[in-house]
């Protein structure tokens, strides 16, 4: 497998423990919080999706999700929710960030479709991280190199 | 016999032996071979310097220019730097934005010193060019324009580079949540 291929799997693999982490910590959070929680969770599922359809049409077998995510517990209060929030969107944007890595190495139309998916997702991922910042008041709310 | 008698006695005889060689040389040959060492040594330094200012004399002097893309990021960046400091939104945001747009230029004035000796070649701070101090609502659109500037031109770089400006194309659409 290439190194391209090793980091699309392992992208597919934040996304779907950020699926998971939403719907452990959506139910500690109330009113708008919960609301951007739902949004964040409808997306990455859709982009899990998505990134699994997408392994599947280039010919690879994407990797299936954990039974379970012991390191994101426990999830105590919305405070701790807000916190894992903002955790999950860095581990994705990190693992974004590497699969851009991988494919800015080499030059192909594959790769440079890898980047544009890859950009998409970094980019999402900084926004949300952003928003539960705010949501949280914690400062400084943005990141200059989302994903490092 | 221990292992360190086996490792000291095979010497003893060679040493015995070298001494007694007849063909040991004379003073005067050691010396005529040392002063012949040196000759040569010299003589292979030399022709290292000769070369070395052959090769400066025959090597065309043009310095490496960085990316037309990289240049144009570092620009960007200058002039959203200009258009922050010239508005007057929220001390706390417009500190929060600028610190990461002076962080995004040094990490791309540093990408452009690593292929690039002149800094000539970076074009000087833009001035913001209405004179008008730029709104939320402006900001907030140059930010969405800025990103998706860096996210273009990451496509058309490669390695270390692409991946700065595709992680700069994320934070400053990060800016663009924060000034909403």
């Amino acid at each position: 497998m290439s190194s391209v291929s090793q980091a699309w799997q392992l992208a597919l693999a934040a996304e779907q423990q950020a699926a998971f982490g939403y719907a452990l910590l959506g139910p500690q959070l109330s009113g708008t919080d919960k609301d951007l929680a739902r949004a964040c969770e409808r997306a990455h599922d859709s982009l899990r999706d998505d990134t699994a359809t997408a392994i599947t049409e280039s010919g690879l077998t994407p990797g299936v999700p954990a039974a379970d995510y012991p390191a994101l517990y426990p999830v105590a209060g919305a405070r701790s929710a807000r916190a894992l929030a903002v955790r999950l969107e860095q581990q994705c944007a990190a693992a974004w960030r590497f699969l851009y890595a991988q494919a800015a190495e080499v030059t192909s139309p594959s790769a440079t479709a890898r980047r544009r998916e890859a950009q998409a997702a970094l980019t999402a991922s900084a926004v949300r991280a952003t928003q539960w910042r705010r949501a949280a008041d914690s400062a400084p709310a943005t990141e200059a190199f989302p994903g490092i | 016999m221990t292992d360190e008698d086996r490792a000291v006695a095979p010497a003893a005889p060679r040493r015995t032996a070298r001494r007694a060689t007849p063909s040991e040389p004379s003073p005067s040959a050691t010396r005529r071979r040392f002063l012949a060492g040196t000759g040569l040594t010299l003589l292979s330094a030399a022709g290292g310097v000769v070369a070395g200012l052959l090769g400066t004399r025959h090597t065309p002097h043009h310095p490496v220019q960085p990316p037309a893309l990289l240049l144009a990021a570092v620009a960007a960046e200058r002039a959203l730097i200009a258009e922050l400091d010239a508005s007057r939104i929220p001390l706390a945001t417009r500190s929060q934005l600028r610190a990461d747009h002076v962080a995004h230029l040094r990490a791309l004035q540093a990408a452009v010193a690593q292929v690039s000796s002149s800094p000539s070649a970076v074009p000087p701070t833009a001035a913001v060019q209405s004179g008008v101090a730029p709104s939320a609502a402006k900001l907030r659109q140059l930010e969405q324009l800025a990103s998706a500037g860096a996210a273009t031109r990451a496509l058309g770089l490669t390695g270390r580079d692409a991946v700065l400006l595709a992680s700069i194309a994320a934070c400053e659409a990060s800016h663009v949540e924060l000034l909403s």
